[in-house]
């Protein structure tokens, strides 16, 4: 099973290191493969230096893409690591 | 399957910019008139002479090709009078080209001037002759024209064997990595490896810029090879010559004999490919190293699993001049 959602960079500092770094390991807990999508850039979700190489900046519009078991569920929570702000303040 | 994922479309145009940055291309050339047009695309590497056009004959110009006028077409341009000239040059620029360029420095005409503004036409005056001025334009255009895709795996030059690692991630891709650098291998690119085709159908392998010389290992980070390891353990791109799988050992049924060599397309090209088992107790750098020599002995001539087969064969007093990999009949 594959589920799609495309989701808004809204924090000051876009996808940096550690917000990279934090979509990554969410991504990791699931069982599904995840990919994330910026400007027809596709980037496997697991991996650290590829979710860095796509330089999500704030106002970046992003689409996850999962696809397995737990599909719906990772669109989901990633969807809302990004939405809020990777858990900074701005 | 393999978990390759292609993410950068086929450069399949560039716009006209890109191609008169380019150091060689640029040092020949200057551009005259058409600024405003140099978002224009060229989508073929190679060049197209246009002098037909001159006498009328447009028939296969393709406007995305870069178009030359060499001394025998300017030659007859200046043979003709003042009126025909001109509108000879609209006719030419009216095609909507993309690039036109005028070789061995000949001042360009004040008609080719003139339809090049007219029509926003990038013209460049190149001060090479003909022959030079193409072949640089051609260096260039093979170059920035070239097929590519992006591939997650990693790419490390071992024992000069240019070796691409795939498989999911998690799989030890990049601990990989690092076991052979510690034995004197050389990384090239770590998770993302950018694939381009030369026209030989050669496969060259590089990193992108950002991640040049870095290497992420889950539990200790991104660590810089270079300055870690020194110049020695890093390059720049080398080409691919073996492509090797990396499974998790339950899932893999892997080839026991290496009698049925497996290749994998890249970029049309076919590259030989192994799938590698990985299995708690295999110590993968060592595997990975004797699969590349072994990939060295092969393209020297020497294929072990033959050989053994023949000698096989030998000793059981079966024909041995039979085909060698159809051993089921």
């Amino acid at each position: 099973m594959t589920q799609v959602g495309t989701f808004t960079i809204i924090n000051e500092l876009g996808m940096h290191a550690r917000a990279a770094a934090k979509l990554v390991k969410l991504a990791g807990s699931f069982s599904s493969t995840v990919q994330l999508e910026k400007e027809g850039q596709v980037a496997d979700a697991k991996s650290v230096m590829g979710v860095l190489l796509l330089c999500g900046a704030k106002g970046s519009s992003v689409t996850v893409r999962a696809t397995g078991e737990d599909a719906s569920e990772a669109v989901e929570k990633i969807g809302a690591l990004i939405a809020d702000r990777f858990g900074e303040p701005r | 399957m393999t978990e390759r994922t292609s993410s950068l479309a086929p450069a399949n145009s560039i716009p006209v910019s890109q191609l008169l940055r380019v150091k060689e291309v640029a040092s020949l050339t200057r551009l005259v008139a058409g600024a405003t047009g140099l978002s224009r695309p060229i989508a073929h590497p190679r060049i197209q002479k246009s002098g037909l056009v001159l006498v009328g004959h447009s028939v296969g110009i393709v406007p995305s090709r870069v178009q030359i006028l060499g001394e025998t077409e300017i030659s007859y341009l200046e043979s003709l009078d003042a009126e025909t000239r001109a509108a000879r040059a609209r006719g030419l620029f009216q095609l909507a080209l993309s690039l036109v360029v005028v070789t061995r420095g000949v001042a360009p005409l004040p008609e080719l001037l003139a339809a090049a503004r007219e029509t926003e036409t990038p013209l460049v005056i190149s001060s090479a002759r003909s022959s030079r001025t193409i072949s640089a334009l051609h260096g260039a255009l093979d170059v920035l024209l070239a097929p590519q895709e992006t591939v997650h795996g990693v790419l490390i030059d071992v024992h000069g064997i240019g070796t691409l690692l795939c498989g999911p991630s998690g799989i030890g891709k990049s601990e990989c990595a690092l076991f052979l650098v510690e034995r004197g291998h050389r990384l090239v690119a770590d998770d993302q490896v950018i694939l381009k085709r030369d026209p030989s159908g050669t496969i060259i392998g590089e990193p992108p810029a950002l991640l040049r010389h870095h290497l992420e290992v889950r539990g200790v980070g991104i660590l810089n090879v270079r300055e870690l390891f020194g110049a020695t353990a890093v390059r720049e791109r080398c080409e691919v010559q073996l492509v090797i799988e990396l499974r998790p050992g339950s899932s893999a049924s892997p080839d026991r004999l290496g009698l049925d060599p497996q290749v994998e397309r890249v970029l049309a090209t076919e590259i030989p490919k192994l799938e590698i088992p990985v299995q708690p107790g295999r110590n993968m750098a060592v595997i990975l190293e004797v699969a590349a020599r072994n990939e060295l002995l092969k393209r020297a001539g020497f294929d072990a699993a033959e050989r053994f087969v023949a000698r096989l064969e030998q000793a059981t007093g079966v024909a041995g001049d039979g085909p060698r990999n159809d051993s089921e009949e």
